[in-house]
């Protein structure tokens, strides 16, 4: 059943690359390959448009690129890619979407007006995969402790594994990271400390240590939070496995290494998780296809990071604080889509008040309006979690530093 | 959108780009050597399997898909003009077409260079043939080269980017809707045959259910190369929905159409057939009332009020002006006009004014350092927001689902609000 799935996905995917294009089209761009849009995608999308990266296609050479010129039109016009979720202008996030306004404009002119490739006899520069970690070598590597081998007749797996730190005592880490065995089907991954604690409803220790999403580096904390890790600890690993096309019927295996980055000081404060869980969320034919819930405040809080934890796909989730004074900060407003669940770090930190709310706004219409007007292919609809779960990350307001 | 016009705006766009970026210098002086021959279009190369027939490279080569392998085939494109009544009549100037006194649109062709009387000598270059003189050049209609209507109705593309439609509203009442492929030609028979479609003229939003009731619908049925419904003559303006199923167990399509006047039919009499289907208020459409409607054709004067819809050609030629309040009040101006046309039903030529305003946006943000940070913040996105969507405009106005245009219109007009709002009105 979930090959079938999956090659609707991929016959999806096919079809949107070509359905909605103007065949045949004269050349308009006034913007070339060579000249304008290869610099932009070996800068913006070369760590997974680039042959053995995780995207379905390289997008390197004028070769690869140019069959999906449609392709990349309509994913740049829905918002899919670059793949971040988070709407500009609301809330301020760190690393937002890394197209700038007129590169976006250059490459969809460019994909809309004839894919021109520029001068034939310019040579670009080769662009080959780097699979290295970004932040330097960490300072604890931990290679999983087997591989795994995901057969030919497989294309999507999720798999979890548990591996022993060995630390002897608590320390402060101030990053994870994951760094791929074989780049090309590592889709997602959470990195968490195993806990036998139960589920808190207020601030309490962040047990996930990382959400990696390729091609985004990790955030390193050098401020006064941190992650603490308990001496002895084990942690929990879930990789979210994923052939695209071109390694279908094929097996493959990787053994990827997570990358622990300890914080220099001795002292911090430890990053907490507050999480933020609605109600029943509304069925999918519901009328009434919105709904609002708050969660109060009862200290005062610097607010770091907002994950979503538990969230349907293809939904709109708006996050801001209402202050006791009434004031409204705006904090995020999210486009979710599956596979891109990361955790978006404030451009600065957020000061809560005790007494300030946190208010949720969930809006269950799919925010894709390209796949609606173009009434993509039958994708199989997510019915998704029945409530839906954020973790904000805090710290307390003017705690001071302690030893892990 | 008319990837022709997109020519035309492209050129002037670069043209604007030059004029911003340089100051006014005087004209060279004449050169003294003879006249060089018109440059020729480039050649590309294209594939011809089906499915991939967007493929277009500027080299020889074979088709990408590797299970297919075939050889990249040469042709010439250009932009031309043509009679939208008969593409067969095509120059390389606008005018008026010598067959019904309306005014040529732009079209991408295919252009060959032949001799009289033969195809063998058929070339990609100009040339000579066997009796001395030059070789004539030969166009041929491109795939999507020609999204402009036929019969003076309005013309949408299908989400499956194969089918195209133009629905027509005649003075005697009657609406009627051609049937295209993606070459702008009527479809095969064999291809009309599993559309259904109806023509629904009044319907009401029920926010019990959530979805439309359908109050006043007619079946659309065949009468040759088009499908068509009496509903009798109305006051003007009038807005009607065509909903199509172009293969029997896929999606609906939705074409909103909105009649300013009574359409003009270049090919035919302005009076045409009276259908006698009954109205069907309310009452569900069924194959028994998708009869032949009876013919009686009763030529008359074309109608006064009868226009041409299309794209004004004048309305591209904005040069992006040096100030941002003159920045500022043209952007008000190009998101006012696609309100215009979204409300006119002129849903294909939303993109005009849509990709002029994302010029001014793009050039509003060069100017976004100049603001305060937190004013810095609030442009980027949406100057980002308005470049997406007024893609996102052109693409839904080839579609004509009016719900679709509104839904990216509203995305559009708050990222221009927020630019609006960031920029101070006065310098």
């Amino acid at each position: 059943m979930k090959k079938v799935v999956l090659a609707v996905l991929v016959a999806a995917g096919a079809l949107l690359a070509t359905r909605h294009g103007e065949a045949h089209k004269a050349v308009t761009s006034k913007y070339t390959y060579n000249d304008d849009v290869f610099p932009i995608l070996r800068d913006r999308c070369s760590k997974c448009h680039v042959p053995g990266g995780v995207a379905p296609m390289s997008l390197m050479t004028y070769d690869d690129a140019f069959p999906w010129g449609e392709s990349i039109r309509a994913e740049l016009i829905a918002a899919h890619m670059p793949p971040w979720n988070a709407e500009g202008g609301f809330g301020e996030i760190k690393h937002a979407h890394p197209l700038s306004p007129n590169e976006l404009d250059i490459i969809l002119t460019w994909a809309t007006g004839g894919n021109p490739r520029g001068s034939i006899d310019q040579k670009l520069p080769a662009v080959t995969l780097v699979n290295d970690w970004t932040m330097g070598k960490p300072d604890l590597t931990l290679t999983l402790p087997s591989e795994y081998a995901m057969p030919a007749d497989s294309m999507e797996e999720t798999k979890e594994f548990t591996v022993a730190t060995g630390v002897a005592e608590a320390r402060w880490v101030r990053a994870v990271d994951l760094l791929p065995g074989t780049p090309a089907i590592v889709r997602s991954a959470v990195i968490y400390v195993k806990t036998s604690a139960a589920p808190a409803a207020g601030p309490a220790p962040e047990q996930v240590l990382a959400r990696w999403v390729p091609g985004q580096d990790p955030e390193p904390l050098d401020g006064g939070a941190a992650f603490r890790l308990p001496a002895g600890a084990q942690l929990g690993v879930r990789i979210h496995y994923k052939k695209t096309w071109s390694y279908e019927s094929k097996p493959l295996t990787d053994r990827s290494t997570v990358g622990i980055y300890f914080a220099q000081a001795g002292t911090a404060q430890e990053m907490l998780a507050l999480p933020l869980t609605s109600p029943a969320l509304p069925a999918a034919d519901a009328l009434n296809k919105s709904i609002t819930f708050t969660q109060n405040i009862d200290s005062d809080l610097q607010v770091l990071a907002l994950s979503p934890e538990q969230v349907p796909a293809n939904i709109t989730l708006q996050v801001q604080a209402v202050l006791p004074n009434g004031t409204r900060a705006p904090m995020i407003r999210l486009n979710t889509r599956a596979d891109w669940a990361r955790r978006y770090w404030f451009e600065r930190p957020i000061s809560l008040p005790r007494g300030t709310k946190i208010e949720v706004s969930v809006n269950l219409v799919d925010p894709d309006l390209m796949s609606a007007a173009f009434g993509s292919p039958a994708l199989p609809k997510t019915t998704g979690p029945s409530t839906l779960r954020l973790a904000l990350n805090v710290i307390p307001a003017g705690a001071k530093p302690v030893a892990p | 959108m008319k990837p022709a016009v997109l020519v035309f705006v492209v050129a002037l766009g670069t043209g604007v780009a030059a004029q911003r970026a340089t100051a006014p210098k005087p004209a060279p002086p004449k050169a003294q050597t003879a006249p060089a021959a018109p440059q020729l279009e480039p050649v590309s190369y294209v594939c011809t399997m089906p499915g991939d027939e967007n493929v277009l490279e500027d080299k020889p080569g074979v088709c990408p898909n590797p299970k297919c392998g075939m050889t990249l085939v040469p042709v010439r494109l250009v932009s031309r003009w043509s009679c939208a009544s008969n593409t067969l009549m095509i120059k390389d100037a606008p005018g008026r077409c010598p067959t019904d006194g309306s005014d040529m649109v732009r079209v991408t062709v295919e252009m060959t260079f032949g001799c009289p009387n033969t195809k063998d000598l058929d070339s990609l270059n100009p040339g000579t043939c066997p009796d001395g003189t030059r070789k004539q050049p030969r166009y041929a209609a491109r795939a999507h080269g020609n999204h402009n209507p036929q019969h003076g109705g309005q013309f949408f593309m299908a989400p499956d980017a194969w089918h195209h439609i133009e629905g027509v509203y005649l003075p005697s009442g009657l609406f009627r809707m051609y049937l295209y492929n993606d070459f702008t030609k009527p479809l095969k028979p064999a291809d009309a045959r599993p559309i259904v479609a109806r023509l629904v003229t009044k319907q009401v939003y029920d926010p019990s259910t959530g979805k439309e009731n359908e109050i006043e619908k007619f079946a659309l049925v065949r009468n040759g190369s088009y499908l068509e419904a009496a509903i009798g003559p109305r006051s003007l303006p009038v807005r009607m929905s065509a909903k199509v199923t172009f293969k029997a167990g896929e999606k609906e399509n939705l074409f909103d159409f909105a009649f300013e006047a009574f359409s003009k039919d270049p090919a035919a009499p302005a009076n045409a057939p009276l259908k006698t289907t009954s109205t069907t208020s309310a009452a569900p459409v069924t194959p028994a009332a998708r009869k032949t409607p009876a013919a009686t054709v009763a030529p008359g004067a074309p109608d006064p009020s009868i226009v041409e819809l299309g794209v004004n050609p004048a309305l591209i030629t904005v040069p992006i002006p040096e100030t941002v309040p003159e920045m500022l009040a043209q952007l008000r101006t190009r998101t006012d006009q696609i309100r215009q046309f979204i409300d006119k039903g002129e849903f294909a030529a939303v993109y005009v004014p849509a990709f002029q305003a994302k010029d001014l946006a793009l050039a509003l943000d060069e100017h976004r350092r100049d603001l305060p940070p937190a004013k810095q913040t609030i442009v980027r996105p949406a100057v980002q927001t308005v470049v997406r969507t007024a893609y996102m405009l052109d693409a839904f106005g080839d579609l004509g689902n009016k719900q679709q245009i509104l839904e990216a219109y509203a995305i559009f007009t708050a990222a221009v609000k927020d630019i609006q709002s960031a920029f101070p009105e006065k310098p």
